[in-house]
This record gives C-alpha cells, structure tokens and sequence, in this order.
C-alpha cells in the first residue's frame, strides 16, 4: 500500500512539474486579479489540479 | 525511508501554520503624571527585534478628552536619529497647551512600532489613559518672620512649574502633636501673615497648599517652627500689649515714625463736555497738555478716523486714503461708476492737508460746557461742520479725472483685457476639450515639472498637511491636500518628509472611507490619486472593507508609490499586486484556498468588483502566459503527430 502511495507521489509530482508553466501563468493570473475574479481562479486552479492528479492513470490507459 | 520524510517534515516550511509577524508592537507601556514639573512621562518596552523588521522609530497617539481617541500623533524621531528608538517620552504642559488649549483631564496614549523602510507597521498597544489633575505644583515653605506685631509672616515664591498656575493658597497649621489641621487663610498671594490670636508658644507645624481653579490643589512640605508670639515693646504707642513683659525682650520697640503723608492730589478738576460725554481733567492734565492732545484726537478722529494727535497724523500712524487723483488712476471702469464712487466716498479721499476746506484749526474748537475752574480757565469749542456740505465743492474741483479716466479707457482697460485673453482662457479650453463626464487619469497629459517646480508644490503639500488633523478634516481639507498631491503626482512626495507621506496616505484612507459623501468632482480628484478611473473609486471603497488585499493596498499605496518613483504608470493596482504576491509568499495555501463569500458569486457578476486598470493589468499578464501556453501545446502535438 505505502509502495503504491510513494509510487502514485512521484508519478504526481512528475506531473506537476510537467505543468509548471500551465500552474506559473494560474499563480500569476490569481495574483494579478482581485475579489471574485481571484478566488474563481484559485479554485478553479486548485480543483483542476487535483483531479488532474487524480486521474493520472485513467488517463494513461 | 522514514529519515527522509522526517528530514522532509523538518526541512519544508510550513507557513499556513506560520505565525507571522513583521513588525511587532511594543509592551508594558505606562504613564506617569509629574505634577512638579508640569510633564506626563510614557514608557514602554521595545519588542524582542525577532521579527522580519523591527521598529525604526515609535508612533505616539494621543489625545486629552473624556473619551478614549487619539486624534494626535508624534514620533520619538526620524528613522536614524539617535532617539528614534527611545523607549520614553514626555508630554510638557506647555505642548499639551499648545495642542489642546489646556493641560488637565484623561490624558490617553498608545504606542505602534514603525519601520519606514519597508513600510511595516505594528499594531497599535492597547490605549493607557491617565487623569492629569488641574493641580498646581508645590510650593517649598521655608521663609518665616516672627518678628512681627500682626501675627507670623510666611513667603514662598509662587507655584508656576506644573500643568497649571496656582490660583489660590491655603495656610495650615496645628501643634506638631496635634493631628488635625487648621485652615487659615485663603488667598493668591505669595505672602501670608498668620495672626497671633491663632497661636500660642508652642511648637507648630505649617503647610502650604497650593491650588488651580478648580480646587485641586497640592501641598507644600510642613514647616515646623518653634512659635514665639510677639510682644510689644514698652513704647506708648502701643494700647494692645499684654501687662507681663516676658523677660527675653530687652529692646525697646520704638515705632518708625509715619511717613509724611502724600500730596494732596491736584483739586482743581476741568469738567469738559464733548459730543455729549463728560471727561475730567486735573490741573495737571492742563500743564502738560493732555487736553490739547485729546482735543486733537478728537478732531482727527471726525476728520480722518482715527483717534489719533496731530503728531502721530503726520506721521503717518492713520491710514488716511490717498487722495483721489491717485486712487482714480486704478479704477478704471466706467465713468458714471467712478463719479458715483467718488461721491460716495468724498469723506475719505479728502486730502489731508486740505487746509482751505477741512482742516479745522485748534484754536477754532468751540467750547461746548466749561470749566468750574478758577486758574487760567481753558475754553473748549467744537466746530461742528458737515463734511457733506463741502463735498460738491470737492467733486466739482477734480474734473481732472474725466480725463484720466479716457485715457485709461482706450489704454489700459485694453491692455488688461489683452492679458486676460492671453493667459487663462486659453487654458481654460484645453481643460474643457476632453467632454466626458469622468476622464480616465491616463488621458491626461504627463507632468512635466521641473525640479524647482516639484519642490514648490512639495513645500505647499507639506504646509497644508501641517495645518491639517485627519481624523478630524472636512471632506474639502481631505480633497484639497489630494488636489495638491495631484499637482505633483504622488510619486513625486519622495521629496517630501515621512510624515508628510504618511498624513497624505491617512488622507487618501479618508477619502476612501468617505467617498458616498464626494461629489463627483470630488471622487475624480482621489481617482486621480490613485491612478484610476473615477468609478473605479466605489469599486475600491467596497472591496476595502472585505478584501484585506486591497485594504492593505490602499493603506500602503502612497509609501509604495514613492518608493517606485522611477516606476512609469504606477498604479493601485500594481500595489495590489505586490501585496498578492507577498501574501502569497508568506502563506500560499491561504492565497488560493480563501473561500469566503463564494456563495455570492455568479457566472454574471465574476469580475465586476475588479477596477477596470485591475483588469488591464491582468490582461496583460494572463493573456501573453495563455497564449504561450497554447503555443507550446500545438507545438507539443504537432510534434508527436
């Protein structure tokens, strides 16, 4: 189980460094904006990150 | 393996838990009244100097008022200074007076630490008041006589030291075994002679207090003198002395003889009635000329109007008009306005020394009531002339003017009509061109000041903000200090002290905070402060009171925009930023996980709490990363295809 675990970290990690420009222009656009704007970016960010790492797999198949 | 995320849990910050700090208040502060020397003493103790930046020099706020508020402010000195970072101050009672027009009631102080350098300032500490007592100080009793037929005399000198003068003293005395106190005598002298009948041989202890005027007083040390009363001499003068003659008193009290008496004051008394009021002089009034000068006060008094001698008339203490060749040269308007003023004004423009018309000689004042008055009997008249019977003569004799006043017309109504067109109207136009109701800031031409012009406008910035307390400004103070800001622009206030800086940013706040009371002019004067457009003004003052970011921002707008000086159309926004990344950096997760008022928002209304430079300057970041982006991808895909 933990082998899977640290197996599905590293493949994430690999993933979010795949997107580090995708996620340096998110962080940057939720900087610059202001009120409403941001937050539905930074979520937006957030959630779109998280099921991208969530369906690594799904996706590979 | 299990070292390694042990190594990682230690090594990686964890700064959503953080807490973060930048400047950290001071503490323990305490006031101290002086009532001696008139002064209030704050103290208090320095943070720990752990946090990211440390107090450069302290804010004292600070107020007198039954309330707690603290509408003044002052610093222990500029960052640098060697008493920048003095942990004490002391309020003197000649300030407190300056400032509030007295030095007695509860007196409130806090303390916030500053550190200019990176604009970080601590919150303030909890507010300390004390009571300042309308208390005088004390006065130091030494000086006593006992050698004295009315009582024992006491001098002090008086007590003008503390917060405010002494009104009145108090005497006290009792037997030094006794334990009560006896009040005798009140008053506001500095000397006070204690009767005999009070006092017996004993020893005695004496006090002093001194108090304001509202009864507040403060008491001096306590004298203790071993009392001896007096007894008189065996003189034939005295009808009070006691029949026993105590034996230590070997001299002869011999009474000083009377001082011969005063003169008789002058009895000759000069009645004189005039203009219906009665004056009283003396024969001395007479000698030395006292009437004739009063007389002569009078006469220039109707003639000139002012109460003044011939003497001080001729040299020139009253402000007598020109006469009327010299003041028409100016007045150039219409002939029958100028005849009209002349009329009415013929009291005044009359010449001076004008003797055929005017100037009524002394000798011709009519005696109006004389005199119960037996040596040389002076006679007082008073002429009484109507100055208006005598005016058509003057009008008639300065025809001259009709003249004058044709020249002036076709010359120098010309000339001055030529430079009014030249100047102003021509920049009035150019204001006027633009046509729309709340012109964007950018649309309007650079300042192109020198360096001279910049200082000018910087020294007139600094001297209305010193005329001005924010807390309590009308909304016209608030946008006349913005309208001089603008002058300049503010990242020209680098020229400017801290102080003035910051009392421009608590003004910017202000505006902000009260901008439903602007007008629309108003509104587009504080748009132009922050380099926005004007209804983008409303947008700022109602995400200010739920968006920390941009609260922060408007409260550091005026300090970043001088530090970013160089900076080309440094914007609030562009402060905005700066404190998004900053917050982002301290806390990151907080930045993208804060949630608050979601529910609010709808697919419609994303965006519209954004001022339109806020978008802008987001357009221009996000849109060049997108597209990149997108470039990238197609390139990725088109690769592998």
């Amino acid at each position: 189980m933990i082998k899977k675990l640290w197996s599905w970290l590293v493949t994430a990690i690999k993933e979010t460094l795949n997107l580090s420009w995708t996620l340096v222009g998110l962080v940057i656009a939720t900087l610059t904006l202001t009120g409403s704007a941001q937050q539905v970016t930074g979520l937006a960010t957030v959630i779109t990150l998280a099921i991208w790492l969530l369906t690594i797999s799904f996706r590979k198949e | 393996m299990l070292r390694l995320c042990l190594a990682l849990f230690l090594l990686i910050p964890i700064p959503a838990l953080a807490y973060h700090v930048p400047t950290q208040a001071p503490s323990n502060l305490t006031l101290t009244v002086d009532y001696e020397n008139g002064t209030v003493k704050a103290d208090w103790d320095a943070s720990d100097q752990m946090e990211d930046y440390p107090a450069e020099r302290y804010a004292i706020g600070f107020g007198l008022s039954d309330e707690v508020s603290l509408p003044y402010g002052i610093a222990t000195g500029n960052v640098g200074d060697s008493n920048a970072l003095n942990t004490e101050y002391t309020f003197t009672a000649s300030y407190l007076n300056a400032v509030f027009n007295e030095a007695h009631g509860l007196f409130h102080v806090a303390i916030r630490s500053d550190n200019d350098t990176n604009a970080s300032y601590s919150e303030w500490t909890p507010t300390v008041s004390i009571t300042i007592q309308n208390k005088p100080a004390s006065v130091t009793l030494s000086s006593y006589d006992m050698n004295r037929e009315d009582g024992i005399k006491f001098e002090w000198s008086a007590s003008a030291s503390g917060f405010v003068s002494a009104s009145t003293y108090k005497m006290y005395y009792k037997l030094s075994n006794a334990s009560e106190w006896t009040l005798e005598g009140q008053q506001s002298n500095t000397d006070y002679v204690l009767a005999w009948d009070n006092l017996t041989d004993d020893t005695y202890d004496f006090m002093l207090s001194a108090c304001g005027s509202e009864n507040d007083c403060n008491d001096s040390n306590t004298l203790t003198v071993d009392v001896v009363t007096y007894v008189a001499p065996t003189t034939t003068t005295s009808t009070t002395t006691t029949t026993t003659l105590p034996p230590k008193v070997e001299e002869v009290y011999v009474a000083p003889p009377p001082p011969p008496p005063p003169p008789t004051p002058e009895e000759i008394i000069v009645d004189v009635k005039v203009e219906g009021v009665d004056k009283t002089y003396t024969q001395a009034d007479v000698n030395d000329g006292t009437i004739e000068r009063d007389q002569e006060r009078i006469d220039n008094e109707k003639e000139y109007g002012c109460f003044m001698t011939n003497a001080q008339i001729e040299r020139g203490d009253c402000d007598i008009p020109k006469p009327i060749e010299e003041d028409t040269k100016d007045d150039i308007i219409k002939e029958e306005v100028v005849v009209e003023e002349i009329k009415e004004d013929v009291e005044v423009i009359i010449p001076k020394d004008d003797v055929d018309v005017l100037d009524p000689p002394k000798e011709q004042v009519i005696k109006d009531e004389v005199v119960e008055f037996e040596e040389p009997p002076i006679e007082f008249e008073i002429i009484e002339f109507d100055l208006e019977d005598i005016a058509p003569e003057i009008v008639v004799e300065i025809p001259v003017q009709d003249e004058i006043e044709e020249e002036i017309k076709d010359e120098k109504i010309e000339e001055d009509v030529q430079e009014v067109l030249d100047e102003p109207i021509q920049e009035v136009v150019s204001e006027d061109t633009p046509g729309t109701t709340l012109p964007r800031v950018e649309d309007k031409e650079p300042l192109e000041l020198t360096e001279e012009e910049v200082a000018v406008e910087v020294a007139e910035v600094q001297e209305i903000v010193e005329e001005i307390v924010v807390e309590e400004a009308t909304v016209e103070e608030v946008v006349e200090v913005l309208e001089q800001v603008n002058d300049i622009g503010v990242q020209n206030l680098d020229q400017a002290t801290k102080e003035v800086q910051q009392v421009v940013q608590a003004v910017v706040e202000e505006a902000i905070a009260d901008v439903e009371e602007l007008t629309e002019e108003q509104v587009e004067v504080v748009a132009e402060v922050l380099q926005v457009e004007a209804e983008d003004v409303a947008i700022i003052a109602e995400s200010v009171k739920d968006d920390e970011v941009i609260a922060e921002a408007v409260e550091e707008y005026v300090a970043r925009a001088v530090e970013n000086t160089d900076v080309e159309n440094y914007t609030l926004a562009d402060v905005v930023t700066e404190i998004s990344y900053e917050s982002f950096i301290e806390n990151p997760i907080e930045t993208f996980v804060d949630f608050d008022g979601l529910g609010d928002i709808t697919i419609a209304n994303i965006g519209d709490d954004m001022t339109q430079d806020q978008r802008e300057k987001a357009q221009e970041v996000v849109v060049p990363v997108i597209l990149t982006r997108i470039a990238s991808m197609a390139a990725f895909i088109f690769r592998r295809s």
